[in-house]
């Protein structure tokens, strides 16, 4: 096995050997016109808004790999704490690696303050974290969550900017959904009302944007309660087949039939002890 | 023989490319350590790559110059001086220690970084050379 030089040993974190490697790949490709493959992105609509007692969070369920859909129900809001919801647009990878560290760390941080988690905490630790990368973890992030201090909602951005608003899309679908959100939203809103505006946000999202579809998934925090409803609405249903091509038993005539038996010999038996102890 | 010098990044080159894996004739030695590319010794390949390896020093440093002005002289201090105690502690330089001193005074041992999951030096397949490191070490050379 080769032995590393004195001095660099392998230290954790990301690694960029590849990246010369892939960079040479690339050049090598593009002279016969192929290309590298491109990661996954959620091509996606996005969410959420503060009503009377919480938050409302939306998202559609489908992931993209360019022009094919790679995942129909993929799950785009994703757990960081008991109480805080997130939803993710970007590279797919990004946005599950991003919230689940961040829940980790968020879930290590409250053990070690004896405190519930805060919203802005994980917006903090979000923003801290992409901003370190510059915009290479292409995660866009809609953080929605009720505290102490009521509910919040911020949205974040792959190079670290954060806002905090009442209402937030993000997505390749967020300018359809922020204009149904623009003309519909109330300060002070019911629940049923919220989640309706939502559900109408994501689907307009849905049926005019060509990177998000499938289902709308919907999850709601108050300070008593969290509903993660999944899917909250199946919005492009697959039809249900009409005819049937399959034959019917007996449709094939039998002309002969013939049996030859197979024999066998015994050659060796052995038994073995289970220790069902 | 620095091999930290020339990839710290571009900015601090000083017109010098030292041979990266030589040995006794001052050759680079492709059998044991592999092609070599001058290129690839100046040019980072990503542009993280350079901040990443930066990352901790500037980090810390910041970190301490912030309690020295909410907390005095005295802590930043206190601090350094635990942090040389526990980087003593430890095994030879060539094998690895869990460094659990160290994370604790720096509080790594409440985070969870890319570096706990990604290249974790513990389950690493490359080990450095024993001699050299010892001798480096304890100042022989």
């Amino acid at each position: 096995m080769a032995s590393v030089s004195a001095f660099e040993l392998p230290r954790g974190g990301f690694c960029f050997d590849n990246c010369r490697r892939n960079g040479m790949l690339g050049a090598e490709l593009a002279k016969h016109g192929a290309k590298l493959p491109k990661a996954r992105k959620t091509g996606t609509t996005i969410a959420g808004l503060i009503f009377k007692d919480g938050v409302v969070l939306g998202a559609d369920t489908r992931a993209t790999e360019d022009t094919i859909v790679a995942d129909k129900n993929c799950q785009k809001i994703h757990f960081i704490a008991p109480n805080i919801y997130c939803c993710g647009a970007g590279t797919a990878a990004d946005t599950e690696i991003t919230t689940q560290m961040i829940s980790s760390n968020l879930e290590l941080h409250s053990l070690s303050t004896g405190r519930k988690a805060r919203v802005a905490t994980a917006c903090c630790m979000l923003k801290q974290m992409l901003f370190r990368y510059q915009g290479h973890i292409g995660a866009s992030l809609v953080l929605g969550g009720v505290d102490i201090s009521g509910p919040s909602l911020y949205s974040i951005h792959p190079h670290g900017s954060t806002d905090k608003l009442p209402f937030v899309t993000l997505g390749s679908g967020s300018l359809a959904a922020m204009a149904v959100f623009e003309d519909r939203y109330k300060i002070n809103m019911e629940e049923e009302e919220a989640k309706a505006l939502v559900r109408d946000a994501i689907a307009s999202g849905i049926f005019n944007d060509l990177g998000s579809g499938s289902n709308i998934d919907i999850c709601v925090i108050t300070r008593d309660k969290i509903d993660y409803l999944r899917p909250y609405e199946e919005a492009n249903k697959k039809g249900d087949r009409k005819g049937n091509y399959r034959n019917k038993a007996g449709t094939a005539t039998i002309l002969s039939e013939k049996i030859k038996p197979i024999s066998f010999d015994i050659l060796e038996e052995t038994v073995q002890t289970m220790d069902t102890s | 023989m620095s091999l930290l010098g020339p990839r710290t990044g571009g900015a601090e080159l000083e017109g010098r490319v030292t041979v990266p894996g030589s040995s006794e004739y001052g050759v680079h030695d492709t059998l044991r350590f592999g092609f070599t590319s001058t290129l690839s010794q100046i040019k980072n390949s990503h542009p993280l790559e350079a901040s990443e390896r930066l990352y901790s020093n500037p980090e810390l440093m910041a970190g301490l110059a912030e309690l020295r002005v909410t907390q005095g002289l005295h802590a930043p201090l206190r601090l350094l001086n635990e942090l040389k105690i526990t980087h003593k502690a430890g095994r030879f330089p060539c094998l690895n220690s869990s460094g659990i001193g160290t994370a604790t005074v720096l509080g790594a041992d409440e985070r969870i970084g890319f570096e706990d999951f990604l290249n974790d030096p513990e389950t690493s397949e490359l080990m450095g050379e024993p001699h050299v490191m010892i001798e480096r070490a304890f100042k022989l050379n």
